[in-house]
């Protein structure tokens, strides 16, 4: 009896003290912080997110909003949430459209931006580029927003080629005379005038610009922004090749495999460099990819990333689709925050709405996390 | 002998009845504190509960009834590009029993051993094939562990033992059936039904231990493979309709299968030996020989069949019906074999009438056996160096009513997995280069009790 006494108290109290120390078990973890090249996938906010109308958040209800640029207010501050959004703005004239113009609007949690639709204070973000000059056409597209120095630096689309307009506020702009880059004939695959420029700074200063034309992107680089060379992507061959073309020979899908999304046209490149932790240069891209070439009504668009290492040469496709919402979602730009990544694209709500309207919606990765709700104020300034 | 026998069948009675039991956090941090002092290298020098798990031959030079008792926490430090992963820890109740006896004049035992998690009793986790993962880390060893075997020594130079743990499989099937309404998706009415059933796996270990003379001796210990498979499937079979109200537009069937395999351990044989240098110094060293290629990567396949009809009248404006997704590709994981190298000393530091105290200390080397991840997988692991230290105290006749010693033992062992970077070929890769490496800290401790 006293043995099994003497048992009970060696061997039975430690277990009971710990067993009573584990009643609840933690939840399971082992992802966190894990390795990414922060380019996806995304997935469009919800309306736990965004109650008004997601993930549309800069919404007119006279214009076609489309072709984001996206810059973070203050680039130090990685926990901000606070964004200046350019676009292209485009007036719907009765079944048409009038000429477009670019507008700059804010948003200090990435979503309510000013003079978007539902703004009881501003009708619509302000203007800050309109077509001025002879080579340009009517219209201006395409911006591309970058920080240079305490400078903003605005590259833009127009009938004869990509310009630059410079700002120290970011709303006023004064323009370069000519284009910084025109057609040119020796470059046989741009079928169009060069279009949907971005342009990004790379560690070594270089000025790194890539542009659509025809169905391919392009790359150009200059040491200071303004007057841009071409590049040849591959320089074995005679020909001034484009960086990156749509995916061709992929007429039968492999079993299993995945039906490419980009085999009609590439288009609208965001160029977005970084330097790996093994110390690479890794140039990405994220791009819009066209199933069928562009005239072609049924085609429809996804958001793809593509990426080399270094500073030249083709880039070299994720075959999955970084964004796909089956909602002609097309012109990704991209702001990282220390919570995650932020992607702004133009898109077309649906079958039900009418052809023209196009407005910017926003998605960010990792699909896992949640933006919080939105703010009940818009930004009081654009 | 009445009493040990007994003792073996209502044990083995009560471990068959168990409906789950699965293995294996103690390949990683071993079990019970003497062992993972001396680096795992106790084949041919264990005696105690864990024999269960290092060689079931040891059970058979237990001198009495022992019971052990304890606990342990291994503490994962795993970084990738300097974050910290939060790979769980690996904590719970160590123990076991060790019986001995006589059978047909030989002397015999039985055994049983456990490691009892205190935060689950076993995960299921089946990821993305290229989501990062510390493949050998994170989710294998949360899981039970138990083992019972039965040993005999024919000779009193030979011990042969053998026996079996236990794990189990998960099969199930979510059927889902009724009417959706594409108009007004929260008035559609959907019954559910799920049947899910745990299968008992039980694989085998048996082992040898050879005393070649009074300093010298040798083990070998075969442990058998296991897969952990988890198969579900589920089915949709249900009519479409624009509104609760309206007539049915068409019938949707939908199956999806996904089979994978949990957790895979790999068959594994050990050669060990133990020499007696001096009457209170003890070397061991053991070589594990582990079946990694034969490895099977916890990455789930799906089958899914899509059938939805287009309606006579053609798909209303605006609704478009799904393609059906693509079946998931795995890409072999090739990991190669490996021979873990283990080495331990015990050094007898007090020898006193009432009491002994030992000094331990082990190493053991791990080369990762998973290739280097340039692809599109990424199963993150890196070489180990486990250096561990140990204690322990043997207390004799310290009470009238236990006969038998009291023993306290203690470990701490650090794993170092040094930094390392993967390169990915394809610049666009989802997850591009990482670098990655860490430690472990593994502590514990252990009461028996001799009777």
């Amino acid at each position: 009896m006293r043995r099994s006494c003497v048992l009970v108290l060696v061997m039975g109290l430690p277990g009971l003290a710990a067993g009573a120390c584990a009643t609840l078990g933690s939840p399971p973890g082992g992802d966190q912080g894990l390795p990414s090249a922060d380019m996806g996938p995304f997935r469009a906010i919800t309306t736990a997110e965004e109650s008004n109308n997601p993930p549309f958040v800069l919404v007119s209800t006279v214009s076609q909003l489309t072709e984001p640029s996206a810059l973070a207010v203050d680039p130090s501050d990685r926990s901000s949430l606070n964004v200046y959004l350019y676009a292209v703005s485009t007036p719907i004239v009765g079944s048409g459209v009038g000429p477009s113009v670019i507008v700059r609007s804010r948003a200090e949690d990435a979503r309510s931006f000013y003079g978007s639709f539902g703004d009881p204070k501003h009708s619509a973000p302000p203007v800050v580029l309109s077509a001025s000059l002879p080579w340009e056409g009517p219209s201006v597209a395409g911006p591309s927003v970058i920080r240079v120095g305490a400078a903003y630096y605005l590259y833009y689309a127009a009938a004869g080629g990509i310009g630059l307009a410079r700002s120290a506020d970011g709303l006023k702009f004064e323009k370069m005379p000519m284009p910084v880059l025109a057609t040119d004939p020796a470059a046989s695959w741009e079928i169009t005038a060069p279009f949907a420029p971005s342009v990004a700074v790379l560690p070594d200063g270089t000025f790194d610009m890539m542009y659509s034309a025809g169905v391919s992107i392009g790359e150009a680089t200059s040491l200071d922004g303004i007057s841009f060379t071409r590049q040849d992507a591959d320089p074995e061959t005679p020909e001034l090749d484009p960086v990156f073309t749509p995916l061709r020979g992929a007429g039968t899908v492999a079993d299993g495999a995945v039906a490419p999304f980009d085999t009609g046209q590439v288009s609208d490149p965001c160029v977005l460099p970084r330097v790996s932790p093994a110390a690479r240069l890794v140039t990405r891209v994220l791009y819009t990819g066209y199933d069928r070439p562009p005239g072609d009504g049924a085609r429809s668009s996804a958001i793809g990333f593509a990426a080399r290492y270094g500073t030249t040469g083709r880039l070299t496709r994720q075959p999955l689709p970084s964004f796909s919402i089956s909602m002609q979602e097309a012109a990704p730009t991209y702001v990282e925050w220390a919570g995650g990544e932020l992607l702004y694209v133009q898109a077309h709500p649906g079958p039900l709405a009418p052809t023209m309207y196009l407005a910017i919606i926003l998605g960010v990765a990792p699909p896992t996390i949640m933006l919080g709700p939105a703010n009940a104020n818009f930004a009081p300034t654009p | 002998m009445r009493r040990a026998l007994t003792l073996s069948l209502g044990a083995l009675a009560t471990l068959f009845s168990v409906g789950e039991a699965r293995a294996n956090p103690v390949d990683a941090f071993g079990l019970g504190s003497r062992g993972t002092a001396m680096g795992g290298a106790v084949a041919a020098d264990v005696a105690d509960f864990s024999a269960n798990y290092y060689n079931p031959a040891g059970l058979a030079r237990a001198t009495g009834l022992e019971l052990s008792l304890g606990y342990m926490r291994a503490d994962h430090f795993l970084y990738t590009n300097g974050q910290n992963n939060g790979v769980d820890p690996v904590k719970g109740l160590v123990g076991g029993i060790v019986a001995p006896g006589e059978l047909l004049g030989l002397p015999f035992a039985f055994g049983v051993a456990l490691f009892l998690p205190d935060d689950r009793l076993s995960r299921v986790i089946a990821l993305p094939q290229d989501q990062p993962r510390w493949e050998l880390y994170d989710n294998r060893n949360q899981r039970l562990y138990i083992a019972a075997n039965l040993a005999v020594s024919p000779t009193p130079w030979l011990q042969l033992g053998g026996g079996i743990a236990f794990m189990a499989a998960t099969e199930g099937t979510l059927a889902i059936s009724g009417e959706a309404a594409v108009g007004q998706p929260g008035s559609s009415q959907l019954r559910h039904e799920v049947d899910a059933d745990l299968t008992a796996i039980r694989y085998p270990q048996i082992g040898a231990r050879v005393k070649l003379s009074d300093r010298v001796a040798l083990a070998v210990v075969y442990r058998g493979q296991f897969s952990e498979t988890l198969n579900l499937a589920a089915v949709l079979n249900g009519d479409i309709k624009i509104l609760p109200t309206s007539g049915n537009i068409t019938t949707a069937y939908y199956s999806l299968q996904t089979d994978s395999v949990n957790a895979f351990l790999p068959q594994q044989v050990v050669v060990g030996s133990s020499f007696t240098v001096t009457r209170d110094l003890r070397a061991n060293l053991d070589l594990t020989y582990v079946n990694w290629s034969a490895y099977v990567a916890p990455v789930a396949t799906t089958d899914v069949k899509l059938d939805i009809p287009a309606p006579a009248t053609g798909w209303p404006n605006g609704i478009s019906p799904p393609t059906t997704p693509a079946p998931t590709v795995l890409i072999p994981i090739h990991m190669h074999d490996t021979v873990v190298p283990h080495l331990g000393v015990e050094w007898r530091a007090f020898d006193q009438p009432k009491w002994e105290g030992f000094l331990r200390g082990g190493y053991e080397y791990d080369r990762t056996p998973i290739p280097e991840q340039v692809g599109q997988t990424n199963y993150i692991d890196r070489d180990r160096h486990a250096f561990s230290l140990g204690i322990g105290v043997r207390l004799v006749k310290l009470l009238r009513e236990l006969p038998g010693d009291v023993r306290i033992d203690g470990h701490a062992q650090l794993s170092a997995l040094f930094d390392g970077t993967t390169l990915k070929s394809n610049p666009a890769d989802p997850v591009g280069d990482y670098t990655a490496g860490g430690h472990i800290w593994n502590v514990g401790g252990n009461l028996t009790v001799g009777f």
